[in-house]
Parts: C-alpha cells; sequence; structure tokens
C-alpha cells in the first residue's frame, strides 16, 4: 500500500435526538466500502430499549449473501425470503449438489460365528470427514440357516484414536442416521466393522455414508 | 490416475470394498461426472507392506439404445436437447 499521509476526521454527534437519514436516490447508485489495512475494526454497535434492523433486498438477481455468524447462542434469526426460487439447504443436502459426498460399501463372505471384519479408509490431508448414516445386513451362508436369527452388529471407530464412535446392531440388519455427523479429521482413519452374533456362517454388506470437506 | 492413488486423494464418491478369500480387498471406486470405473486389488491396505496386485480403469457409459430412447422421448415430449 503507498505511504500517504495519515488521515483522521471524526464525526461526533451529541444530542438529545439525533437523526442522521442515509437517503441516496438514482438510477445508478455505488457505495463502495472498501477497507483495507493491517488492523481494521469497525463496530457496528448497536444499543437501544427497541432496536429494528432491517435489511431490505429488491432485486432481479441475488448473486450472493454471505453472513457468516459464529456465536455460542443466537436467540432468534429471522430470514424472510420471497423468491420464485429458494433453497436452503444443510450441508449434508448441499454436498452431493457439489460433488462432496462419500458412500462407502462392503461385502464380505463367510464372517464365522462372533467374527469381526472392517474396512478403513483414511481421511486425505487437508479434509475433513462427516459420517452422516451407517448400516449393515447379514444373512447365512448356508440357505438352511436363512430362517434363523440373523444377529450382527456394526461399529464406527475413528482407528487412529481407537474410539468408537456408534453401534448398531439387530437381527438381520440395521441402519441408523446422525443428526449430528460423526467427524473424522484429516490424516485418521475411519475403520466401519460388521460382526457376525449368529451361531452360524453369514454373507455381510455394511456401509457408511456422509460428506468430506 | 490409478484407483489407489485416488484413494490416498479422497477423490471420489463412491467406494465399495469386496474382502476376498486370500485376505485381499476388491476395491471400486468411481466419481460424479467421470464416465470412468477405477477397479483394483490391493493386500494389506493402509499397511507398510501394502501391494497392489490388481490395477484397471473402465470407462462406462449408458448404453446406445438407452440414449437413443431418451432422446426419442424427449422429442415426443417436444423438449428440447
Amino acid at each position: 500500500m503507498p505511504d500517504y499521509a495519515d488521515w483522521t476526521e471524526s464525526i461526533e454527534l451529541l444530542g438529545s435526538e439525533v437523526m442522521v437519514p442515509f437517503d441516496v436516490q438514482g438510477a445508478y447508485i455505488q457505495v463502495p466500502m472498501d477497507l483495507q489495512g493491517a488492523l481494521i475494526q469497525m463496530p457496528v454497535d448497536i444499543q437501544g430499549q427497541y432496536v429494528d434492523l432491517k435489511v431490505d433486498i429488491v432485486a432481479q438477481t441475488v448473486g450472493s449473501i454471505a453472513i457468516d455468524i459464529s456465536a455460542q447462542s443466537i436467540g432468534n434469526l429471522t430470514i424472510d425470503v420471497s423468491a420464485q426460487t429458494v433453497a436452503v439447504k444443510t450441508q449434508g443436502e448441499w454436498s452431493p449438489q457439489q460433488g462432496l459426498q462419500k458412500y462407502l460399501t462392503n461385502v464380505v463372505s463367510g464372517l464365522t460365528s462372533g467374527a469381526e471384519a472392517y474396512t478403513s479408509y483414511t481421511v486425505p490431508t487437508g479434509k475433513t470427514l462427516y459420517v452422516t448414516h451407517m448400516g449393515f445386513t447379514i444373512w447365512g451362508v448356508a440357505s438352511a440357516e436363512r430362517d434363523s436369527n440373523q444377529i450382527g452388529w456394526s461399529r464406527i471407530q475413528n482407528a487412529t484414536t481407537s474410539i468408537d464412535l456408534a453401534y448398531i446392531g439387530g437381527n438381520g440388519g440395521h441402519g441408523i442416521a446422525f443428526p449430528t455427523p460423526l467427524k473424522i479429521p484429516a490424516d485418521e482413519v475411519c475403520r466401519i466393522y460388521i460382526g457376525n452374533g449368529s451361531d452360524h456362517d453369514v454373507y455381510g454388506w455394511y456401509s457408511w455414508g456422509g460428506y468430506e470437506i | 490416475m490409478n484407483g489407489l492413488t485416488k484413494l490416498y486423494l479422497g477423490d471420489f464418491n463412491t467406494m465399495h470394498v469386496e474382502a476376498l478369500p486370500n485376505g485381499s480387498q476388491r476395491i471400486t471406486l468411481t466419481k460424479d461426472g467421470e464416465d470412468k470405473v477405477y477397479r483394483f486389488r490391493v493386500k494389506n491396505l493402509y499397511q507398510e507392506d501394502e501391494e497392489l496386485l490388481e490395477d484397471e480403469v473402465l470407462t462406462v457409459e449408458t448404453p446406445a439404445h438407452i440414449k437413443k430412447r431418451v432422446k426419442e422421448a424427449m422429442k415426443d415430449a417436444k423438449i428440447k436437447q
């Protein structure tokens, strides 16, 4: 940045009643605000007994509105959108449209009674895996066993930390979705297991799905 | 790029793993927008002695007769192609 002279102009308004209307009308209006500096502080501090903060946007096309709010708690956030088409999606819904979905399916044959099988996936450097659902199904290898109970389980583990993140079990299979996705950080291993709790050998299918960003 | 490289990069959307009796795994990867299927067989995946045993890249395509029928259906419905 060029070495300009310092420049300061304070605007301080004191009064029992202060109004600073800013009304701009024109065929073509630009109000750019471009701030560049090593340190920029631009506090908007609104304190009052009663506050209305209203942003009205009327346009044929709104390209992008990015609002990033980070807070421990937000009391009430109302966004009212009136448009011919609008999409407000969760990350889980949005990710497949961006090609970020991940689905892992696994097949194992002849899993013996009491045994487990597993498949690992290492999350690439710079990415984070979020698992939104998992499931499994098992059935007897021998046709004579297919009317029997097919007790099994599945679990997802962060194999880097050796911490199990979720368990499911059932007769014949089970599936579950996670309202709070399971998170596997970069370079760590997501491992899914399938287990056979039956008294006979089984085939097993087991899977997880989610997205990686 | 082969399938194992794509696996390490996470450059895929679906991954199917078949555990084989000899202890190896046959892995198939696909990615949105690619007409390729990456299929490989690997032993001791992620282990120090990992060994790539087979590696192939297949080109997949919707069969011509189905594409033709879709085209005809769109023509019948007067949908611009």
